[in-house]
This record gives structure tokens, C-alpha cells and sequence, in this order.
């Protein structure tokens, strides 16, 4: 079995099939389905903020000193750094398959020759980002920021392997009460819910094996 | 002279108290996990 990370693939008719699973900034391609949804995911938001005025929540990502909001995964976030500024951090949920559509048998492509098939099939994954900001009304608009820029560029992220943006959701504010501190932070969560593709092709090997059985038999005699 | 009082902290109605970021991040995953698995199905039997 060989996993196809890196679509879109071209078959040996010559037909050119699949959704690229890439990240934005870079083209990179990305096997791993779940490190696939939480990086590009980042990544798109840090785009986002980075075309943002300064003075409005613009990103810096070359220089932390002046970036206005900490765009960050939940294993690489500076927790003291969240109680200066604003900050959004990705936590992976879910991923899970579940024979969607046709299940996992859907057949993009068989090269008979070779008995190579290519099947596809989708995985449904969940992202949620926690807006933090010690002011619960600026993560209100945090949270509004995101929701929002999933929503409207749905499209543009299909172009990099989502295959669609099931739900997105807001959810309600929960106040993070610190130890010793008199900056509590306010932190309310955007839940994306997503469908990704994902394709693989098996090989008949053993037909292979059973071909030079044959012709080594055809020499001896 | 004594330091002035703290504020004591207060939660509004429908807002939810966690104490420090691990726990509250802890609590967004259970959340995302009971979402997931109702966005799971549309309930028309399709993606």
C-alpha cells in the first residue's frame, strides 16, 4: 500500500486526479492528515493577521517584540506571554473515519497493466482555536475575526487539500482565572470542523511475483 | 498604611469560571470533542 500525500497525482492513463494536502506559505506536503489541519489552519491565520493594519491585531511573524497577537499551537505558546498580549491557539480534535460517501471503495484510477488502483476517501477532522485577550470584549472580536475568515475563504483553503469546512462555531466565553494574578484572561473558542481528503493506491504484488515465476519457468525450459 | 483592597473577581451570568490555562484549554477540547461527533452527521444520512 502507498499513501498519496502528495496531490495532485498523475495517473498513468495520464489524467491528472486529487486534491494538493499542502501547506499555504510554502507548497510543503503534508502525509500526516492532522498535523495537515492544524498547521495549514495556523498558517492561514497568520496570513490573515499579517495583511492586518498595525493597531488592529496585524501579525508579525519574523518578530515577536512587535507583533500584536500571538498566533500559536497549544505546545508552543508562551503562557506568560499570553497576559501581555492578545492570542489565538490551535488545539487538534478529532480526526475520524467513518465511510463517508462511498466509504473507502471509491476507485479513482486502476492501471491494468500493472493491477495499480487508487482509491480515495475522506476524513473528518476538528480544530478549535482559543481567542484569549484579558479584555472579554476584544476576544469577542478575536473570535468574530476567525470565524469569519474561515467562513469567507472556505474556497481559497480548498485549493490546499480541504475538501470542505463542515461547521464552524463559536463557542461561549469561559474566564481563566491565574494563581497570584490580577490579569484574568477571558478566552473564547472557534470549533472548525473539516473534511479532508485522502487517497492511497495498492499494488497487486504477488501478480508481479507470479509474472517473473512464469517467464524464470519459460527460460529453464 | 495597609495595601488597598482587591477587586473580589466576579463572574457574569452564563460566563464560565476555570482556574488557569491548562484547565481552561482542557475544557475547549471537551467541548471541540462533543461537537465533532455531532457535526459528524447532518442527520440526511450525507457528508
Amino acid at each position: 500500500m502507498t499513501d498519496i500525500t502528495d496531490g495532485p497525482d498523475v495517473l498513468e492513463s495520464g489524467k491528472k486526479t486529487g486534491l494538493p494536502r499542502q501547506t499555504i506559505a510554502d507548497g510543503l506536503r503534508v502525509p500526516n492528515v492532522a498535523v495537515f489541519l492544524k498547521r495549514t489552519t495556523l498558517e492561514f491565520l497568520q496570513i490573515i493577521f499579517n495583511t492586518r493594519e498595525p493597531g488592529s491585531f496585524h501579525y508579525d511573524g519574523e518578530d515577536d517584540t512587535k507583533t500584536e497577537i500571538q498566533i500559536t499551537d497549544q505546545h508552543a505558546v508562551d503562557l506568560e506571554a499570553v497576559q501581555v498580549r492578545p492570542a489565538i491557539v490551535s488545539v487538534r480534535g478529532p480526526v475520524s473515519w467513518r465511510q463517508l460517501g462511498l466509504g473507502g471503495g471509491a476507485v479513482e484510477g486502476r492501471f491494468t497493466p500493472t493491477g495499480k488502483t487508487t482509491f480515495n476517501d475522506l476524513l473528518t477532522g476538528s480544530v478549535a482555536f482559543s481567542c484569549l485577550s484579558r479584555e472579554g470584549i476584544e476576544a469577542e472580536q478575536i473570535a468574530h475575526l476567525v470565524f469569519n475568515s474561515f467562513k469567507v475563504f472556505r474556497p481559497v483553503l480548498q485549493k490546499y487539500g480541504f475538501f470542505s469546512i463542515k461547521s464552524l462555531n463559536i463557542g461561549s466565553e469561559t474566564l481563566v482565572v491565574q494563581d497570584g494574578d490580577n490579569d484574568d484572561l477571558h478566552l473564547i473558542p472557534v470549533f472548525i470542523t473539516a473534511h479532508v481528503q485522502d487517497r492511497w493506491s495498492l499494488d497487486e504484488i504477488t501478480a508481479k511475483k507470479l509474472e517473473k515465476i512464469i517467464i524464470e519457468s519459460e527460460i529453464c525450459t | 498604611m495597609s495595601a488597598p483592597k482587591k477587586h473580589p473577581k466576579i463572574t457574569l451570568p452564563g460566563q464560565r469560571k476555570v482556574q488557569g490555562l491548562k484547565k481552561a484549554f482542557q475544557q475547549v477540547k471537551d467541548d471541540m470533542a462533543k461537537i465533532h461527533v455531532a457535526s459528524l452527521s447532518d442527520g440526511k444520512g450525507r457528508p
